[in-house]
């Protein structure tokens, strides 16, 4: 930690609103503002920028992380993506199954211009599947941009752990279009698991174009403030990639907001092993975080429908939320009480019996129970049965003492963070938890989180156990992890290991293992 | 002793054997008593453990084989097993393992490096420890028997206190104390029907054990130990006293048969010399000269009648009231009979007549002393007129056996002495008495309240009333029932028997029937049989 | 006939015989549409209706699921291990068969039976996933598995003739692993006659059939979870969270332990021990259910089958026990595939419904 004082900005676009805050090197909210997220987000950027930065001394200000959902929000409307050509290094294995061949046909058809299946790629022990067919590299650098392509995603089998085709087909790629052409590796993107992987490189080349656009447009804000700082955007992990890195690889950022705000609510609580639950109008996410980070999914992710192997953070939703509609159908049938899942969402503040309107929802109940205060007009809510009160609330109580069970990897008990704009809805007591959080400055946790976002490098390949001790392996695996962390900017003596994985090849005597090895660290 | 048993698993793991080994779940099942330690090497292999094994479980070669431990535990927990020790398990044992065990509530311990069979082993000496002290006492107290160094009551009894530290003593059917420390037995509970008993109602647990001397008969005695000790002293005092019983019913019984061969010798002189009219006098002085008995001088007979005894109880009273006798100066030959005992005093000159008297009052004496410390026992005694030499002692004998049936008669005391010379009268009645004639005469003027009356609750009224000059104060006293009570019963049997109690030879014939039945209820046949 | 349309069935039916392991069917899938889509449908056929000295081949993917994640099939090598084998033999094959309904090998077969224009047997010699190739009906039958073929995607090929069935599953892994871990096998070459007397019939359509039931259930439709349990003859043991999950490698088995706590807030307790498939579930120390009956893992929510690689703590699963196919049991049925083939020292358990 430095003596002298020194600022970070964290912004966070979101669907609604655009947080910004700066930080201190105690990690202290200096100033935090709020503003609308606008058509063209970049201009909620620029103002969000000018807002918090009024009254702080921009001089001690080093740093800058932005957290936006541009990317994810236009591969699920289809929006502002590049066309791709697709070149698969990997024949004659995988003529199986086509570039694309799962895709949902209406992004398939936008984004894939053209694709190839060309000899080469690896087999799991390095040795060559086939020779890199050059001619067909070629071959396929003067047809894609004849299909309209503006970008290129090359995917080779096994080239997490052998890279030489990808990087051999980019150099005949730039020699044939030019050094300046946009191309996607697969091996930057993704871990193992041809289809996936490649998957996940033709989102990122097809977002190439949105990616620069924000990254220049935020670079170009920061500038307008004089800061000639590093800009880094957060990725789906909680860690940061600088501005670069993330204008080459957008597609990491995808999912970064719920990371963001889980880990800026854990952050600005004070714990670092916490469940995460954010109420909002409709519905109730359930995070954990673990070490300070959350945990990962182990599911395969869809994007826009499109499956990738991402490990995004585990997350589960239910319609539990603040406009959550509740029926009382005991007067008819017997049937008991009806919540849900069904919500008048955000209008809850027009349309809830306590502010005048006509629909009952949860809200209403937690203000008759007394959990909602400073909202709405207790009178209007005093006469709701009692029996419906009570009712309703056992039925959220158990619903969030089912989600945060679920969420949880063993019988400790873990604190849980109450966030959202519905979580009064949350009892004081929760079963298996040891106690409810509701931190205050949870208005601006994912710009807190964005801020506070540190650097990460991965790995991911195949060690043979008989080749070297096993030992040997992970100590590699490590280093290289490490190594990867320095060049995304943390600070070499601060490095932590933060997972790793193994997992056995079967059906193999040989010791075949795949390891997986992530490690951390703030800042330089 | 530390190794007391049982001993329990939380003592076990609190043990120094166990000192590295953790505790992983099962605290429930701390509480069970442990039996044994065994080892298993493989489950399948080494057969369900039993109840209350702690199982050694050596775990280095399951290899993958871990679901082998959740086995274990089933197992135990099926077979009434308390604990699972795994040794050198060598990898996490998981929350499965523990779930289950604390779900079977059978602890589980896990020990690294170390030798499960020395484990066992070592677990074993520490089960056994106890035992093994336990096992040194008895292995002593039989070898004092095999070495016949003990002889007498007194000195098994001492070994036995001895060696466990207890109080032991051997006590008598009525029990009274035989040998031994005077331990305090009151209304406590002893062993019955040949099962071992340990009475806790106060701080001292009191053992019991019986000795049956005659099998199928009831205890002769009762060999009885207390002990404040703990409970591996109480399971050692049991051990102890239960092999000294088997030595002591061996010891007794011999006494008893040596006291049997002898009793046998002197009665079959005594009969020779009452049964044989044309005496031989030779012959049987020189039997009695054998068994140290005199005839020469003036001998007075005394015949001891016993009742709620038999003869083998008889015998062995024998050295006892042969004791007293002459304490009491009644110093002379004393021989068992089926009913009691006969008995001479011989002395040189003939006895004046006033020292009769003298004679029925020592006796007398002798007999209350004794039936207050025999409970269940009566004793009426008859005493007959000195007579000289061998033919007289014959005389004087059945002279006593006589006084001794008319005191007995006569007397609703528990003990009693009578003098032939005091009986005049009474001796021509006893002739009545004893006809069958006169008997069925009785029985049928009291039928119709015999019949009534099946505890002869009303012939007892009748007759102490007419014994008692016809006092109802007197009656309710003897009878120890409220004084209404005998008027109204003298009416109801008035009434029965439709007689009228004014009538001076009513009363008599009544009082008469009453005797005779009396002496016929206690019929003593044998005893007739023994005097021919 | 069987078409595209077909497919989702058959590849959710083959993931819950995969019993935890078999490979994820997700790229054979890919695969089967892919061909369906380019060559047209398959005809399923009986053993029984082709002539009885037909020659049928097999052919499945043999190697590592993961190595298969990166190396995806092309579909060639299961064309050439067929041929190669046919070559071999010197005799034209009538239809294809698949060795193992249950994981991916159910559906790589019908994308080559499609490429080759022939007719798919329905029938097979496991109707669940095992991890050998010796561990087939054929083998308690005394059928050969060999000669056998492996073929890669390139061209290379190799046949073997063998002494045993534990010979050639010996032969075949050595050989895949020169070959790069991802192959095609054709293997037990017999006649029509042949499956129709020893074989597992109907084996193609009970996997569809289990996939519509379970897709009813995953619908959500009344009575589904019951006509599931009911017609597959299934039972659900126990409704549980992983609490405990413990991955490990030897002998180049991947070998897992789950555990379980009851859903339901009894202390009990399931163990579920994996060698690639689920083998042994022990329901508070005591073995329930035993290989080679079936253990399904499905998702409490979903119903989705779960395979043990894709399980992780914390995930609520109904372990539910399927009979295996009534054709295993016959003489040899436990030491070839009983408990103890797998070296677990347990006695197989009857499955109780």
């Amino acid at each position: 930690m430095s003596n002298f004082p020194e600022f970070r900005i964290g912004i966070d676009v979101g669907g609604t609103n655009t947080d910004a805050v700066v930080i201190d090197a105690d990690g202290g909210v200096v100033r935090a503002v709020k503003v609308a997220t606008t058509p063209e987000p970049i201009e909620g950027i620029r103002e969000s920028l000018e807002k918090v930065l009024r009254e702080v001394d921009k001089g001690l200000v080093r740093k800058a992380m932005l957290g936006t959902t541009h990317p994810t929000n236009a591969i699920i409307q289809r929006r502002d993506l590049d066309r791709v050509g697709v070149l698969r290094l990997a024949a004659p294995s995988s003529l199986g199954v086509r570039p694309g061949a799962a895709w949902p046909d209406d992004i398939r058809e936008v984004v894939i211009g053209a694709s190839a299946i060309v000899q080469g790629g690896n087999e799991y022990t390095g040795a060559v599947i086939a020779p890199l067919d050059e001619d067909a590299v070629r071959r396929f650098a003067a047809e894609a941009p004849a299909h309209g392509c503006q970008a290129i995603a090359v995917s080779a089998a096994f080239s997490p752990a052998t890279s030489e085709h990808e990087l051999r087909a980019l150099e005949i790629l730039y020699q044939e279009l030019g050094d300046g052409f946009p191309v996607s590796l697969s091996h930057q993107v993704g871990s193992l698991g041809l289809l996936e992987r490649e998957n996940a490189t033709i989102l990122n080349a097809a977002l190439l174009s949105v990616a620069s656009r924000v990254i220049s447009g935020f670079e170009d804000a920061l500038a307008g403030h004089d800061l000639a700082i590093d800009a880094y955007l957060t990725q789906n992990d909680g860690t940061l990639l600088t501005a670069v890195e993330a204008g080459r690889f957008p597609v990491l950022t995808l999912g970064s907001g719920p990371t963001n705000s889980m880990r800026g609510a854990c952050a600005l609580a004070g714990v670092d092993d916490a469940i995460v639950i954010d109420v909002g109008g409709t519905s109730a996410d359930a995070g954990i975080l673990v070490d300070g980070f959350p945990r990962e999914s182990t599911a395969a992710v869809e994007v826009g429908g499109v499956r990738t192997n991402f490990r995004m953070p585990d997350l589960l939703s239910i319609g539990l939320g603040g406009g959550t509609v509740v029926r009382d159908a005991r007067a008819g049938n017997g049937a008991g009480l009806a919540i849900g899942p069904d919500s008048v969402g955000y209008a809850v503040a027009t349309e809830a019996v306590c502010v005048g309107g006509g629909t009952l929802t949860l809200s209403d109940v937690s203000l008759a129970a007394g959990r909602l205060q400073d909202f709405g007009d207790p009178n209007l809510v005093a006469s709701i049965d009692a029996q419906l009160v009570g009712d309703a609330l056992a039925w959220v109580d158990e619903q969030v003492s089912i989600m945060s069970d679920r969420m949880k990897s063993s019988r400790i008990e873990l604190p849980l963070l109450a966030v959202g704009g519905g979580a009064h809805l949350i009892a004081e007591q929760v079963p298996g938890v040891s106690e409810v959080y509701r931190p205050e400055s949870y208005a601006v946790a994912n710009a807190y989180g964005a801020g506070i976002a540190e650097a990460s490098g991965t790995v991911d390949r195949v060690y043979s156990y008989d080749v070297s001790s096993r030992e040997h392996c992970l100590d590699d695996a490590r280093d290289l992890a490490a190594n990867a962390a320095v060049r995304a900017g943390a600070d070499p003596d601060r490095i932590r290991i933060t997972t790793i994985t193994e997992v056995p090849m079967t059906y193999v005597p040989g010791g075949g293992c795949r390891v997986m090895v992530k490690a951390v660290g703030p800042l330089a | 002793m530390d190794g007391d048993r049982p001993l329990r698993v939380r003592e076990l793991v609190a043990s120094p054997a166990l000192r590295d080994a953790a505790l992983l779940a099962g605290e429930a099942g701390l509480d069970a008593v442990v039996v044994d330690a065994v080892l298993c090497m493989r489950l399948r292999d080494d057969g369900p453990p039993r109840h209350g094994d702690v199982v050694v479980f050596e775990a280095s070669a399951i290899g993958e084989h871990r679901y082998q431990i959740d086995m274990a535990i089933r197992t135990i927990a099926e077979a009434g097993a308390v604990g699972l020790i795994i040794t050198n398990p060598g990898f996490d044992l998981g929350e499965g393992v523990q779930r289950l065990a604390n779900r079977f509530g059978v602890p589980l311990l896990a020990l690294a490096d170390t030798d499960a069979m020395a484990l066992t082993l070592r677990l074993r000496a520490q089960l056994w420890a106890a035992d093994v002290e336990q096992a040194a006492s008895v292995a002593s107290l039989l070898d004092s028997f095999s070495q016949r160094r003990l002889t007498t009551v007194e000195s098994v009894l001492d070994v036995i206190a001895d060696l466990s530290a207890a109080r032991v003593c051997l006590i008598g059917q009525d029990r009274s104390l035989v040998a031994g420390d005077a331990i305090e037995i009151g209304e406590r509970r002893l062993s019955s029907g040949g099962v071992y008993l340990v009475d806790h109602a106060s701080d001292a647990a009191l053992h019991s054990t019986e000795i049956v001397l005659a099998p199928g008969e009831g205890a002769d005695y009762w060999l009885v130990g207390e002990s404040l000790g703990s409970e591996g002293g109480q399971r050692l005092l049991r051990s102890l006293l239960q092999i000294g019983a088997w030595y002591l019913t061996a010891l007794l019984a011999s006494v008893r048969v040596r006291a049997e061969s002898d009793a046998r010798r002197r009665i079959a002189v005594l009969n020779e010399l009452l049964a044989t009219s044309d005496l031989h006098e030779h012959d049987i002085q020189n039997q009695m000269l054998a068994l140290g008995w005199s005839p020469a001088g003036w001998n007075t007979g005394l015949h001891i009648k016993l009742q709620g005894a038999d003869t083998a109880r008889i015998i062995d009273l024998h050295a006892e009231v042969r004791e007293r006798l002459r304490e009491a100066g009644l110093d002379g030959p004393l021989v068992e009979r089926n009913d009691g005992w006969s008995g001479w005093v011989t002395e040189s000159a003939e006895p004046a007549v006033e020292s009769y008297a003298s004679i029925v009052q020592r006796l007398g004496d002798v007999l209350e002393e004794f039936v207050s410390v025999h409970s269940g026992l009566q004793a009426h005694a008859g005493i007959g007129r000195p007579y000289p030499n061998l033919r007289g002692l014959r005389t004087s004998l059945t002279e006593a056996h006589e006084a001794a049936l008319i005191a007995n008669a006569r007397s609703d005391a528990l003990s009693a002495a009578a003098h032939i010379d005091q009986l005049g009268v009474q001796r021509v009645l006893m002739g009545w008495f004893s006809s069958e004639d006169f008997a069925r005469y009785a029985r049928s003027i009291l039928e119709p309240i015999l019949d009534l009356d099946d505890d002869h609750e009303l012939l007892r009224t009748l007759e102490v009333y007419l014994d008692a000059s016809c006092s109802i104060t007197d009656t309710a006293q003897r009878l120890l029932v409220h004084r209404n009570t005998v008027p109204n019963r003298i009416r109801r049997i008035v009434e029965v028997l439709g007689v009228n109690l004014d009538d001076p030879e009513t009363r008599l014939s009544l009082q008469l029937a009453c005797r005779v039945l009396r002496i016929n209820r206690h019929p003593d046949r044998t005893m007739q049989n023994a005097l021919l | 006939m069987l078409t595209a349309d077909d497919i989702e069935a058959l590849c959710l039916g083959a993931t819950l015989l995969g019993t935890g392991g078999g490979g994820d069917p997700y790229i054979a899938k890919l695969v089967a549409y892919q061909a369906l889509e380019t060559y047209g449908p398959v005809e399923v056929v009986s053993a029984r209706d082709l002539p009885s000295d037909a020659l049928v081949l097999t052919t499945a993917v043999i190697g590592a699921p993961t190595v298969i994640l990166e190396k995806i099939p092309a579909g060639t090598e299961f064309v050439a291990s067929v041929r190669s084998l046919a070559s071999y033999l010197g005799k034209a094959p009538t239809a294809i068969m698949p060795i193992e309904v249950g994981g991916c090998n159910t559906l790589f077969p019908i994308a080559t039976a499609a490429e080759m224009g022939l007719p798919i047997v329905n029938a097979d010699s496991m109707r669940r996933a095992f991890p050998q190739i010796e561990m087939t009906v054929f083998t308690l039958a005394g059928l050969p598995a060999g000669p056998l073929s492996v073929a890669d995607e390139k061209g290379n090929q190799c046949v073997f003739e063998t002494t045993s069935n534990q010979v050639a599953e010996t032969l075949a892994r050595t050989a895949v692993i020169q070959l790069g871990l991802a192959n095609a096998i054709s293997c037990y070459p017999l006649t029509a006659g042949q499956v129709a007397e020893h074989g597992i019939q109907d084996s193609l359509t009970y996997c569809t059939e289990v996939g519509h039931l379970l897709q009813a259930v995953k619908d959500g439709q009344v009575g589904a979870w019951e006509r599931f349990l009911g017609e597959s003859g299934s039972r659900a043991f126990f409704t549980g969270k992983v609490v405990d999950l413990d991955r490990r490698t030897t002998d180049g088995f991947a070998r897992s332990t789950v555990i379980l706590e009851d859903l339901h807030g009894s202390d009990s307790t399931m163990r579920i021990e994996v060698q690639n498939e689920n083998l042994i579930a022990f329901y508070d120390g005591q073995p329930v259910i035993t290989t080679p009956n079936l253990i399904c893992l499905l998702d409490c929510e979903s119903f989705d089958p779960i395979t043990t690689e894709a399980l992780a703590y914390g995930n609520r699963v109904i372990v539910i026990g399927m009979p295996c196919a009534p054709e295993w049991h016959q003489d040899g049925m436990l030491e070839l595939v009983g408990p103890s083939a797998f070296g677990y020292d347990i006695d197989f358990v009857e499955l109780s419904v």
